[in-house]
């Protein structure tokens, strides 16, 4: 009989880092980290989300450690907050690994506005930004892309939105891949036509954009760095590849978990399907999560675009700067020592974020010295912080970092425990105008159903992982 | 879009169904019916488009992962709503071999006459199953919002 998370048996490493033990399950073929104080971890008890650093550890060719990152919570297959690395020539690849928003990932604006220019004016602000960006389901988006024309942007990425007058030539330096994955490949025919009329909007669900003031400054030189001060105004947007990544991975998932007998893979969880990476599947699917990649990209582009549009007619001037954009749902390949040895990964973070440290070519030379800004979205109303990579994330976590704040408790538990007016009438407690187009957009996402990300962002902190530089308190929201 | 009973089961992130039915194409068309319950009010959907299905898969799981992942498919690329499912069969045509052919009438989603409720982006394998169950079936399902 398997054991649940709550007789797993574990050993705390210190006050943040717990392992769990290869003999807690003999399909093991790493051990698994995470990274948790004991409440934190506590939490993780409750849920599957340790069986489910287990059953990834289980996977062929993995090198390291199956790793969970403070804000983990039971997903499907993999946890949410994972983070896992094969090796390149040998190892896996795993579509559940990334999952099904494809490049699902946050981008910081810094306006040149503070927060006491824009307090007059945030209603008329949030109600032009929700009538600007198209947010929730079904034919909302402002762009609607003939084939030759969505192939482009699956190519392209960033460069797509750029070179039709989304945005900055500068903005791509400030982005993750420069805002384009080089490996993009096919896309099937039936995501081509969930995304031909998704390009430039927010989605729904968790997705959102935020108008922020930064509250502390934590660590002034990499504050200088990005870019933040004190008092300032920025925004925060954080969206995927909407349909058309779900519908790569919903293809990739069947592709892979047909093919898997063939390798002779068996998984503990059907959702971790996966293939070798040198193998047709494996390439298809690693072409086809960078074209969506590219779809992610140029939607964060485009709705930074018309958010610079509304701040333009709003506040008097659209000078808003990209800090920084991360993915938090992408299998990347990079280079990372291990075992004494630099070796080619494939590293799947999935609701994870990638924090490289200072010296890094990736990054851009204003935050060389610094480390990769990291963003850690809160949960709606709640604060966000920004983060700088640290060395410890390269010795320990293949240069990774969580993604957010994680959710603490079910979506029916939520609907069920509050309604839109309640959350409605806490955000504007907590100085947050919020517009939504569902009620469960509200409802599942309030504040109270996700974990504490302050809690979350100190373990991070305290682990080396990432070093804090600032918080950011939401004054107003939009989302579908 | 036919019988079966229904329980929605709770997970941190996202939604699992468990749905019970006295025969295969019952428990498909009660799945499909739970599906779309979370993601539209079903009420007052209007059957005024057609779309022929027809799926094959080499087990039943694979089906039902087929089946729901174009329901989700027609609704997020077509704007199609289900509201109605006719002619509708699941035939075992060998071993290794099942076969879903149906006509599903549906509405086009209208924000003014509609209430979205929740985005699904996709029914996961995560511990998809089907089983007999005494003298029917019952199948689990979670699905990613």
């Amino acid at each position: 009989m398997k054991p649940s998370s709550h007789d797993l048996p574990v050993e705390r490493i210190d006050d943040v880092r717990v392992r769990i033990p290869m003999s807690a399950d003999p399909r093991m073929r790493v051990e698994g980290i995470v990274y948790a104080d004991s409440e934190l971890f506590g939490a993780m008890r409750r849920d599957e989300t340790l069986l489910q650093v287990v059953n990834v550890a289980t996977l062929p060719g993995l090198v390291g450690a199956s790793i969970a990152m403070p804000d983990a919570h039971q997903g499907y297959g993999f946890c949410i907050g994972g983070v896992a690395a094969s090796d390149a020539r040998s190892g896996i690849v795993s579509a559940g690994g990334v999952g099904f928003d494809i490049n699902c990932g946050v981008r910081l604006l810094a306006t040149p506005f503070a927060a006491g220019e824009v307090a007059p004016k945030i209603r008329e602000l949030i109600e032009e930004l929700f009538r600007d960006i198209p947010t929730g389901t079904g034919k909302s988006g402002k762009i609607r892309l003939q084939p030759a024309e969505l192939d482009r942007v699956l190519a392209e990425g960033i460069d797509w939105a750029v070179a039709r007058g989304y945005g900055l030539e500068t903005d791509r330096e400030f982005v993750e891949e420069k805002g384009r994955m080089s490996r993009a490949g096919q896309v099937g025919g039936r995501a081509k036509e969930r995304g031909k009329d998704q390009l430039g909007t927010l989605g729904s669900g968790n997705h959102f954009l935020e108008v922020q003031v930064v509250e502390e400054i934590f660590d002034g030189e990499c504050a200088r760095a990005f870019g933040l001060s004190e008092g300032q105004v920025v925004v925060l947007i954080h969206t995927g590849s909407r349909g058309l990544g779900h519908q790569v991975c919903t293809d990739a998932l069947l592709a892979m978990d047909g093919a898997m007998k063939r390798y002779g893979i068996a998984v503990p969880d059907r959702q971790l399907a996966c293939v070798p990476i040198d193998s047709p599947e494996g390439r298809e699917y690693l072409g086809a999560m960078g074209a969506a990649a590219n779809f992610a990209f140029a939607n964060r582009q485009c709705i930074t675009h018309w958010t610079r549009q509304v701040f333009g007619r709003v506040m008097g001037s659209d000078a808003l700067r990209v800090v920084y954009d991360v993915c938090h749902n992408m299998a990347k390949f990079e280079f990372h020592e291990h075992g004494g040895k630099e070796r080619e990964l494939l590293v799947h973070r999935k609701g994870a974020t990638r924090a490289f440290p200072r010296g890094r070519d990736e990054l851009p030379s204003s935050c060389r010295n610094a480390g990769q800004p990291v963003l850690i979205p809160g949960s709606m109303g709640t604060h966000s912080y920004v983060l700088a990579g640290k060395d410890g994330a390269m010795r320990e976590t293949f240069g990774s970092c969580c993604h957010g704040a994680g959710r603490a408790m079910s979506r029916t538990q939520a609907r069920r425990e509050t309604d839109a007016a309640l959350v409605l009438r806490d955000l504007a407690a907590r100085g947050v105008l919020a517009r939504a187009q569902t009620k469960d957009g509200l409802t599942e996402e309030n504040p109270g159903a996700y974990k504490n990300v302050s809690a979350v962002v100190e373990v991070v902190h305290r682990s080396g992982i990432a070093g804090k530089v600032a918080k950011l308190k939401p004054i107003g929201v939009i989302k579908g | 879009m036919g019988p079966g009973s229904i329980e929605i089961l709770e997970h941190t992130a996202d939604v699992g169904f468990r749905v019970s039915a006295s025969g295969l194409e019952e428990l498909f068309r009660a799945s499909a019916r739970a599906l779309i319950a979370l993601i539209i009010e079903p009420s007052g959907l209007r059957a005024e488009r057609t779309q022929n299905i027809r799926l094959d898969a080499g087990e039943p799981e694979r089906l039902l992962f087929l089946w729901l992942n174009e329901l989700l498919f027609l609704l997020d690329a077509r704007d199609f709503i289900p509201a109605a499912i006719e002619d509708f069969r699941i035939d075992r045509m060998g071993e290794n071999s099942w076969r879903l052919e149906g006509c599903v009438r549906g509405d086009t989603l209208d924000r003014a006459r509609h209430e979205y409720k929740t985005y699904v982006k996709a029914v996961t394998f995560h511990r998809l199953r089907i089983e007999k169950s005494g003298s029917g079936y019952v199948c689990e399902f979670y699905v990613d919002v």
